[in-house]
């Protein structure tokens, strides 16, 4: 088996250890040995080849960064759009995640790509620190978020539930959205390799699409899950059997 | 007189703070700063030649102690603030410190200041030189992002219209602050390394601060470090004044640099094993010749200079062991790719701690190339983390390829010198961030039997 992967402008879209959640992909691919193709997507590329792609990422990138990969993603838009209503998979970080509703920029114009009705305002509320989320699938999502402004999802499905930290916007105990197969969330970094469960409900999904049923093998995940402990120990004990 | 009951006053405090057994490194300062909130000014009056600032992201420390060897060496007086506090009652502390009571007169001042004081301390001292070694995200303010500090910085220098900035041709960033702003300028730069080591693999692109479309690099150093130009708007690396280049001869290196016409105005041997000590030794070099010190008056201070605690310091406890402080994912590569020049079989052990002066988030782990150690993975005989965020670390290497069975994950500092130790290898290395640096250093020190 084999999954072709789209990365995102690579190299203005990456932030905060964005990019290891590539290799959390990769790497969980290769030790199941399902071979992985990556394409990386950069400035005026062309967007003809996203039929054949199975999962597309993109990071986070500093302000200035996300309004030039912002304008370049118009003329990727009708692609990426096919690509999220036949469910292909597809996970946004932080700017990366704006980028696909609207978002106010520091300057207050309106930005994004409207692929989704969600919004995102500028504000001078600084939400960073450690996460945790609860999902549907009963599996908790451990992070660190740093974002600046509130997002409103008008109506759509959160990623989860925020049970520490801040969230969309800090108020309403949102995190991320989540439509079809695609994702959007302000969880940082290592997304992927602390929270492997996902990755692999990632992996699970794009093979799925491909290939009709299949079975992921099982890792060994004890490096993972005693990760998991420690960060929810040191935000607070009380949090340890989340993991 | 104020200023002189302010001395006084914050030489008792760091007296009482001695005798209490604390390492009181800004008691002083902070005291005399309460009696005379002018106080800055006031010793900077006292300078007779030049007050020389020493500001960037990395190499700071080193960069400025280095200029503080170079004044010694020919004779002057100089006010240094050699043990890192760099903030406003850091600054206030060195001139106590190097000041008696009743004689206040110095002939320099080498001070390194922390980018995001600069704005202030310039504006209360009116330095006469600044020296920038380099502006990279740095974890402790991940929350600015790099644009705003240069904001920052551009904004703080236009009091100082006078203040000639030595600048590092070779960061695009620096030099499109520099160009905003009307002072004299002076350029250093690398012009040629002795052994091309491997670009960064994790490069991500540099965006010009005019124009803002993507610069092209003909040779990248690290970092946004190299020689850069725009093809759209024309911006470009500056020809240094003082350009460093650095040749391999008979297992040292030699490091030369050159005027702007290539000839060569000082030559020197020296163990130059990473960059970091390239530009920082090219950036103390100019600032010397700047200020009007012979050629080899600069060599002999070079040669006196010894690199502070944690920097690749070196103990002995059964077999070598270097201690080398990374606080970012610059720093980390740059430590890791000296490690992967040492052809022996070495322990590596590495130290991450979350706590503010580190940066909280360690999302920065995922930034760094561990992939460096993964490529000499058959000379490390094992990893040894530690630090609060030990398990993060242990998970990064996981991913980087690395074996866990080589992975020993070890809560107590003690035990992680243990483990450093006996683990068959002729040498370690432990690479760490800032406040794990300090608590294993302690250790070691007491351990070390050179």
């Amino acid at each position: 088996m084999k999954l072709n992967i789209c990365h995102l402008y690579p190299d203005l879209m990456n932030m905060y250890g964005d990019s290891g959640n590539m290799l959390a992909l990769i790497r969980r691919c290769q030790w199941r040995n399902i071979s992985v193709e990556i394409k990386e997507h950069r400035l005026n590329d062309k967007a003809e080849d996203f039929k054949n792609q199975d999962i597309f990422f993109i990071g986070h990138g500093a302000s200035r960064q996300q309004s030039i990969v912002a304008q370049d993603m118009k003329s990727i838009k009708p692609y990426l759009k096919e690509a999220i209503e036949e469910g292909k998979v597809f996970l946004a970080i932080c700017g990366g995640y704006r980028i696909l509703g609207r978002y106010q920029d520091a300057n207050g114009a309106t930005l994004g790509l409207e692929l989704f009705n969600f919004y995102t305002e500028q504000t001078t509320d600084h939400f960073a620190g450690n996460i945790i989320v609860e999902t549907d699938e009963n599996y908790n999502l451990i992070g660190f978020e740093n974002h600046i402004g509130k997002t409103y999802l008008n109506g759509l499905k959160p990623l989860g539930r925020v049970i520490f930290g801040f969230g969309n916007n800090g108020e309403d105990k949102t995190e991320g959205m989540r439509y079809k197969n695609t994702i959007g969330t302000y969880l940082h970094g290592p997304l992927l390799s602390n929270n492997p469960r996902l990755c692999d409900k990632i992996i699970e999904a794009a093979l799925r699409n491909k290939y009709g049923t299949v079975e992921l093998g099982k890792l060994d995940d004890s490096l993972e899950i005693e990760t998991r402990r420690k960060i929810l120990e040191l935000i607070d004990p009380k949090f340890t059997s989340l993991a | 007189m104020k200023e002189t009951f302010a001395v006084l006053a914050g030489k008792a405090a760091v007296n009482l703070a001695k005798i209490a057994g604390r390492q009181g490194t800004s008691i002083g300062g902070r005291v005399a700063l309460k009696i005379s909130p002018d106080i800055l000014t006031w010793f900077s009056s006292k300078v007779k030649n030049d007050i020389i600032f020493v500001t960037g992201t990395n190499g700071k420390t080193s960069t400025n102690n280095m200029i503080y060897s170079i004044i010694q060496e020919a004779g002057y007086t100089c006010a240094c603030n050699n043990i890192g506090a760099n903030m406003e009652v850091g600054l206030i502390s060195a001139f106590i410190d190097s000041s008696s009571v009743f004689k206040l007169s110095l002939d320099f001042a080498c001070m390194e200041v922390d980018e995001a004081s600069l704005p202030k301390a310039a504006a209360s001292t009116k330095p006469d030189i600044i020296v920038f070694t380099n502006i990279f995200p740095d974890q402790s303010d991940r929350y600015v992002e790099i644009d705003a500090l240069l904001n920052k910085i551009r904004d703080g220098l236009e009091a100082s219209p006078d203040t000639t900035l030595l600048i590092n041709a070779d960061d695009p960033f620096l030099v499109s602050i520099g160009n905003l702003l009307p002072n004299p300028k002076r350029y250093y730069g690398i012009e040629k390394w002795f052994d091309n080591i491997s670009e960064d693999t994790m490069a991500d692109a540099v965006l010009c601060k005019k124009c803002g479309s993507i610069l092209s690099y003909d040779c990248r150093y690290y970092g946004q470090l190299g020689r850069y130009s725009c093809s759209k708007c024309g911006f470009h690396r500056p020809v240094p004044d003082f350009s460093a280049v650095i040749e391999n001869e008979e297992g040292a290196q030699l490091f030369n640099i050159l005027d702007k016409d290539k000839k060569s105005i000082i030559a020197v041997k020296a163990d130059i094993s990473d960059r970091y000590t390239a530009y920082n030794m090219a950036a103390a070099v100019s600032c010397g010749l700047l200020i009007g010190i012979r050629p080899e008056i600069i060599i002999k201070g070079l040669q006196k200079y010894k690199p502070q605690a944690g920097r690749m310091e070196e103990f002995y406890i059964q077999k070598p062991i270097l201690l080398n402080l990374a606080k970012n994912p610059v720093g980390f590569n740059e430590s890791m790719k000296t490690v992967s020049k040492d052809g022996r079989t070495k322990t590596v052990a590495i130290g991450v701690n979350d706590l503010p002066q580190d940066g909280r988030d360690v999302s920065w782990l995922w930034d760094t190339d561990f992939e460096i150690l993964k490529k000499i993975d058959d000379t490390i005989t094992s990893y040894i983390l530690f630090g609060r965020r030990r398990y993060d670390t242990a998970l990064r290497l996981k991913y980087a390829g690395i074996d866990t069975k080589k992975l020993v994950i070890s809560e107590i500092l003690d035990d992680v010198v243990n483990n450093v130790v006996e683990t068959k290898s002729e040498i370690a290395y432990i690479i760490s961030n800032y406040s794990t640096t300090f608590d294993i250093r302690k250790i070691l020190k007491e351990r070390d039997s050179k």
